[in-house]
């Protein structure tokens, strides 16, 4: 009897450690499956900003005809796209719609590699007191929302208007995971003596992966108003409580919201 | 009679204990099988990672300042490369299949160097897959001694190569006497083991 007894708690003993043993085997096994996630964003992520740093740089100094019909290759006189921005904010402080159209293709031609799966926003914004955009693009996925945005959409593009850089910050956490690369660049503006004075501001290049604007997750999340086709850029007003560009916080004062105009093709 | 408490059916200190021995060794056997699971795990991983990086800096010293004068600046900084552990070939081409294409914003990136690679089968593929200037000097960099047999389609499916494309700005001669210009292009890494 007493045999019996030590052979049976030898057995248990035995699965009690094949127990175990299977435990720490799998903690293995989903450890090391788990392993180098962080170092894999890590590259990927450092991937994105070289390529978003090479891209600003590309589109600013690619060179752009200065007569915007003529063809890069037969033009008489070219120039680096960040002077021709230069020369045309230096006129009255803003750019013209031809010059936004040369800045906006410049970046659909430097980001050509990855346009296809991601979106991207690029602005221009002056840092000195009071800072105000000069510049606002958006290249967004849409989908049929008919479909429920489950089928293959195509881009868009907008420009775009912002009270201050809290409703461009906000629209860009709603994305997701994001990656911005930003660059400082000298501007000039007419002074009231007709001398022109130096402005610091800057262009920032966000990219993320590609997620459709009128899906549930932007409509949900009001971080961004796309306006009707009939409604101009220009009539968006900010500080007006019946605008939708208003976006009231609790206590009713106008937070402001990006809000987008669709480029026609 | 006393045939369940004779000690007939032992067999000794060790032979008593055969029983449980099956799942210690069953458990020895998952235990070791794991490991050997998670070592290799660890093992490709860290060679991924690896490559990764050496892409990243292979990219890195090409790119510089990302804005490319001539042949002979490009040279220099495919000198600069210090990567043996990897094979790799590196080169500046134009954003489309088409040249004509790649200043045109409407037309979608169409880049293949799978499809360049077979089109090339297998000869002078390095003129192929990057831009020859106008006294025909191809802008490629690369530590193969024979790219035509060393580079091929293979590589970039079988051999999972790491493929990283990069914007870039190369000035070019316009035709006549109108000049240079600088040019929108890219700067393309494959780098495979």
């Amino acid at each position: 009897m007493a045999l019996n007894s030590r052979g049976q708690a030898a057995v248990t003993d035995a699965l009690f450690l094949l127990v175990v043993v299977g435990i720490l085997s799998s903690s293995l096994v989903y450890f090391s499956i788990q392993y180098g996630s962080t170092i894999n964003r890590y590259v990927s992520n450092q991937y994105i900003v070289d390529f978003e740093n090479s891209a600003l740089k590309t589109m600013l100094y690619s060179s752009v005809p200065r007569d915007f019909s003529a063809s890069l290759y037969d033009a008489q006189q070219v120039d680096y796209l960040l002077a021709i921005v230069k020369e045309d904010y230096l006129g009255d402080s803003k750019l013209d719609l031809s010059t936004m159209t040369v800045l906006r293709n410049s970046s659909k031609i430097a980001v050509k590699p990855l346009a296809s799966n991601f979106d991207y926003l690029v602005f221009i914004q002056t840092v000195e007191s009071p800072s105000e955009f000069v510049y606002i693009y958006l290249n967004s996925s849409t989908c049929d929302i008919d479909s429920g945005c489950s089928g293959t959409g195509g881009k868009s593009e907008y420009y775009c208007k912002a009270k201050d850089f809290e409703n461009v910050q906000s629209f860009l956490e709603s994305v997701g995971y994001f990656s911005p690369v930003v660059s400082g660049i000298k501007l000039s503006k007419a002074t009231s003596t007709n001398d022109t004075e130096p402005l610091s501001a800057i262009i920032e290049l966000a990219m993320w992966v590609g997620s459709p604007l009128n899906s549930e997750k932007f409509l949900l999340q009001k971080t961004i108003y796309l306006l009707p086709d009939t409604d101009s850029l220009d009539n968006v007003k900010f500080n007006d409580s019946a605008s939708p560009a208003c976006n009231p916080d609790s206590s009713g004062q106008c937070r402001g919201i990006l809000a987008c105009k669709k480029i026609e093709p | 009679m006393p045939a369940f408490n004779s000690p007939k059916g032992f067999i000794g200190p060790i032979g008593d204990d055969l029983p449980s021995l099956i799942p210690i060794v069953f458990a020895l056997a998952v235990f070791f099988s794991a490991f050997n699971v998670a070592l290799e795990n660890f093992d490709s991983k860290n060679i991924g990672f690896s490559d990764d990086l050496d892409a990243l800096k292979i990219a890195r010293v090409l790119r510089s300042n990302g804005y490319i004068v001539n042949y002979e600046n490009f040279q220099q900084l495919c000198n600069l490369v210090e990567v043996r552990s990897v094979n790799y070939a590196a080169g500046i081409a134009e954003l489309n299949s088409n040249p004509e294409d790649s200043l045109d914003p409407s037309k979608p990136y169409d880049y293949s160097i799978e499809g360049i690679l077979d089109s090339a089968g297998g000869s002078d593929v390095l003129a192929k897959l990057f831009y020859k200037d106008d006294s025909g000097k191809v802008f490629s960099c690369t530590n193969l001694k024979e790219p035509d047999t060393g580079l091929s389609s293979d590589v970039i499916v079988g051999k999972k190569a790491i493929i990283r494309v990069y914007p870039v700005i190369v000035e070019k001669q316009r035709a006549g006497d109108l000049g240079l210009i600088s040019s929108p292009m890219q700067l393309v890494v494959i780098v495979w083991r």
